[in-house]
């Protein structure tokens, strides 16, 4: 089994001048990779969006579902308020903070990911230097990077004739679950708005209620209501939690997976890339071959020599690259099992989180119109 | 989808405590409501000698209860008592015209979908036809167990006549309704603005009441919008659709009967949060609802005996006036006799009226926050049950 790293984000003092620095610390308990069994150091959100960069490129790690980096815009995916669009709200801070922190989690929860050097590096060195080439992630946001890239390949002309449906019935799956989610979540949003909506309405009501306890001239009725009006102040804060719940619970969780949806995407992509440039290899060889075959008629010793190296070239090219797109097909599949189980297991789990807070708030709620109970019955 | 008729059979006890009497009983035992009327069937059980049967029903409309409230304002006998406060207009036209609209969105939604709303919106009609129902029963109710107002030949023709009573409402009542926003707004004037009243009885309950009038009716306003609030807040809904969500994409081992029984639970927890909302609905803001329209009846009433004093300080003054000028003397004295009397016939029963209408109160928020908090705490517990299944459920399923 996997030791499983801790890892926490604090958010730093607020600065508007530079972009945040975020202490990034983690603790391990027995991989032999790290120096030390705690560490910490400090990154910049664009270190982040590097440290992504420098994952998508690698070769070794083609066909590996990679985590997107968190969105640099504050809307993103949502069209809830939350907090205000000002990047120094604390529920700003807070959101970014989580999703940052979800982000590593995933990235060292990837056995391959783990070993790589560049995410030790960003882990555990002092300072690292600045990225660059993020701008097309923190400019037009990780989705649409990855849809400009599936609509290359879709417009190559080569397409593939599978006899192993696998891959072809798994992207169609993918491709629809991204679909519900985005459809969720617009529900889920609309769900905040709703439910931020009912808090303003029941603290005015609460007060309202006070007001009415006030002017009764029946002492015991005018208690019983004062004591109602407080029971809907805290049903208010009952409803400001959930409203958090609902987002920072499953909002953000379905937001998480559109976008690790699209990175799902990209891996059969990747796969596709490989297979054409496989078999734009293939053709380049017979090319070789029959331009060797006129060659051969013509003649030419000098040419034909470097024909025939040409011709070795692209055997191996070709060898090579079947070799690639076989990897990368073993690649993906074992993938896409590993980030089903990791997404079963963090659904049910969002689920559960959720459940458990609505019983806690109904468990709340009960203690409050049990205390209310006897004044009301206490009204003569 | 034509808007539908419905039928309503022994609609449930009203919400406002009142006292029943062998002597007269009176319920609404069925309506009808179909296009834009409702008919409601007035049904009486009574063993005054007044009435020719022991046992009859007849059918009645809206406008004929207005018919009856009206008659009892108008009249001068009365003056002292708080008149029942009238039976809102039964209003469907927003009900209506969603179902309507459904209806002509039927083609571009699924069966499932449109039954589904169908039903909801059929429940939500109904529960305004339910509500409607029970206005029109508890105004009833009020003016039978008053002891004065029961006796009135109005009320008796309304409960027997069985023919239509032929009350062409509407010119009626707008007039009528006119009157009183007239009223109404030189009633407070003549409350707030009038001289300190000698009685601290009515003094006191002049200012009580203006205060209580004005913050009934905040709270009411308050208590609706925060309801439908809470009507359109469908956390169980979105529960519901990620547990399927759940099931159908993210489950690598397929225990079918184990996600039926989430389903289940959901469409269960589904329900209770629906009648969490209606049962606040019909405890908390139809009781502000019938509260701000009894403290304006009661309000109506200090402004007739308001008036009454100003007749009566009028025929002091005239009297003076005649004594001064020795014209007109018996006139005057007979005038002043009359005002006298009036004003102190109805200081006494006001006074009366106005101790029953506190115990009245006090009796219907007791009843209904009592049955608000136990309804609460049982929707709660049974919440409470529901989502411990859920999670056993998922966290049993490996």
């Amino acid at each position: 089994a996997q030791e499983t790293q801790l890892f926490s984000l604090v958010p730093a003092v607020r600065n508007p001048q530079k972009s945040s620095d975020l202490p990034v610390s983690s603790s391990s308990t027995s991989l032999p990779m790290f120096r030390n069994k705690t560490f910490s150091v400090r990154r910049r959100f664009s270190d982040f969006l590097g440290l992504y960069e420098k994952m998508s490129v690698k070769s070794s790690l083609h066909g590996c579902v990679i985590p997107p980096p968190p969105e640099k815009s504050v809307m993103g995916m949502t069209k809830v308020k939350v907090g205000k669009d000002d990047p120094s709200s604390a529920e700003f801070l807070e959101r970014r903070r989580a999703a940052l922190e979800r982000y590593l989690q995933r990235v060292v929860c990837h056995p391959l990911l783990l070993q790589d050097p560049d995410v030790r590096e960003f882990l555990e060195k002092e300072e690292l230097p600045r990225a660059v080439n993020t701008q097309a992630l923190s400019g037009a946001g990780f989705l649409k990077m990855i849809n400009k890239a599936s609509d290359a390949v879709n417009k190559m002309t080569i397409k593939m004739n599978e006899s192993d449906t696998w891959f072809e019935d798994k992207l169609q799956e993918v491709e629809s679950e991204e679909q519900q989610l985005r459809k969720l979540h617009a529900v889920v949003d609309s769900l905040v708005n709703h439910r931020k909506e009912l808090c303003g309405n029941t603290a005015v009501f609460a007060k309202s209620m006070a007001m009415l306890g006030n002017s009764e001239d029946n002492t015991a009725l005018s208690r019983a209501l004062s004591q109602l009006a407080e029971v809907e102040d805290k049903m208010e804060q009952l409803h400001q939690e959930q409203a958090a719940s609902d987002f920072f619970i499953f909002a953000e969780l379905l937001a998480d997976y559109i976008r690790l949806l699209g990175a799902v995407r990209g891996c059969f992509d990747q796969r596709m890339r490989a297979w054409q440039r496989w078999q734009e290899a293939q053709s380049t060889l017979q090319k070789k071959r029959e331009a060797e075959a006129k060659l051969l008629w013509a003649n030419k010793p000098d040419k034909l020599q470097q024909a025939k190296e040409e011709i070795t070239e692209w055997e191996a090219k070709v060898t090579q690259y079947e070799r690639d797109f076989d990897r990368i097909g073993v690649t993906v599949r074992k993938e896409v099992l590993r980030f089903e189980e990791e997404k079963a297991k963090d659904f049910k789990g969002q689920i559960v989180k959720y459940l458990e807070s609505m019983l806690q708030s109904q468990q709340r709620l009960i203690k409050f119109w049990e205390a209310f109970l006897p004044e009301a019955k206490a009204i003569a | 989808a034509a808007a539908p008729a419905f039928i309503l059979k022994h609609p449930r006890a009203v919400n406002v405590d009142l006292q029943t009497d062998a002597t007269l009983q009176v319920d609404i035992s069925d309506a009808l409501s179909e296009r834009d009327k409702v008919k409601f069937t007035v049904h009486t059980k009574s063993t005054l000698p007044n009435f020719k049967q022991s046992e009859f029903s007849v059918v009645r409309q809206h406008e004929e209860f207005i018919w009856l409230h009206d008659s009892f304002v108008e009249n001068e006998d009365y003056a002292g008592y708080i008149i029942p406060p009238a039976p809102p207009r039964p209003d469907f036209d927003a009900s209506r015209e969603k179902l309507q609209k459904l209806g002509e969105g039927e083609g571009s939604m699924t069966k499932e979908e449109f039954t589904k709303m169908k039903q909801e919106l059929e429940a939500e009609y109904l529960a305004i036809f339910k509500k409607t129902v029970a206005m029109h029963e508890v105004f009833l109710c009020r003016v039978a167990a008053h002891p004065v107002l029961r006796k009135d030949l109005n009320f008796h023709v309304f409960l027997e006549y069985n023919q239509d009573l032929s009350v062409r409402g509407k010119n009626k009542k707008e007039k009528l309704e006119d009157f009183f926003k007239n009223v109404v707004k030189s009633a407070d004037g003549v409350l707030v603005a009038g001289v300190k009243d000698v009685d601290d009885f009515f003094e006191h309950e002049k200012t009580f009441l203006l205060e209580y009038h004005n913050r009934v009716k905040d709270a009411s306003a308050k208590s609706d919008r925060m309801i439908r609030s809470h009507k359109s807040t469908h956390t169980t809904a979105l529960l519901r659709i990620l547990l399927h969500h759940y099931a159908y994409y993210c489950t690598t081992t397929v225990k079918v009967e184990q996600l039926l029984m989430t389903d289940v639970s959901s469409h269960l927890l589904q329900k209770i949060e629906a009648r969490v909302a209606a049962d606040e609905d019909l405890k908390l803001a139809d009781l502000l609802k019938y509260y701000l329209r009894e403290s304006q009846a009661a309000k109506d009433l200090l402004y007739r005996r308001g008036r009454a004093l100003v007749d009566y300080e009028n025929a002091n003054k005239a009297l003076d006036k005649a004594r001064a000028k020795n014209r007109d003397v018996l006139q005057a004295e007979t005038s002043q006799q009359l005002c006298c009397h009036k004003f102190e016939k109805i200081s006494e029963s006001a006074k009366q009226e106005l101790i029953d209408f506190k115990t009245r109160r006090v009796a219907a928020f007791r009843k209904n926050l009592v049955e608000l908090a136990e309804l609460e705490l049982k929707h709660a517990k049974g919440n409470l049950q529901l989502l411990q299944s859920c999670l056993s459920v998922l966290k049993g399923d490996t």
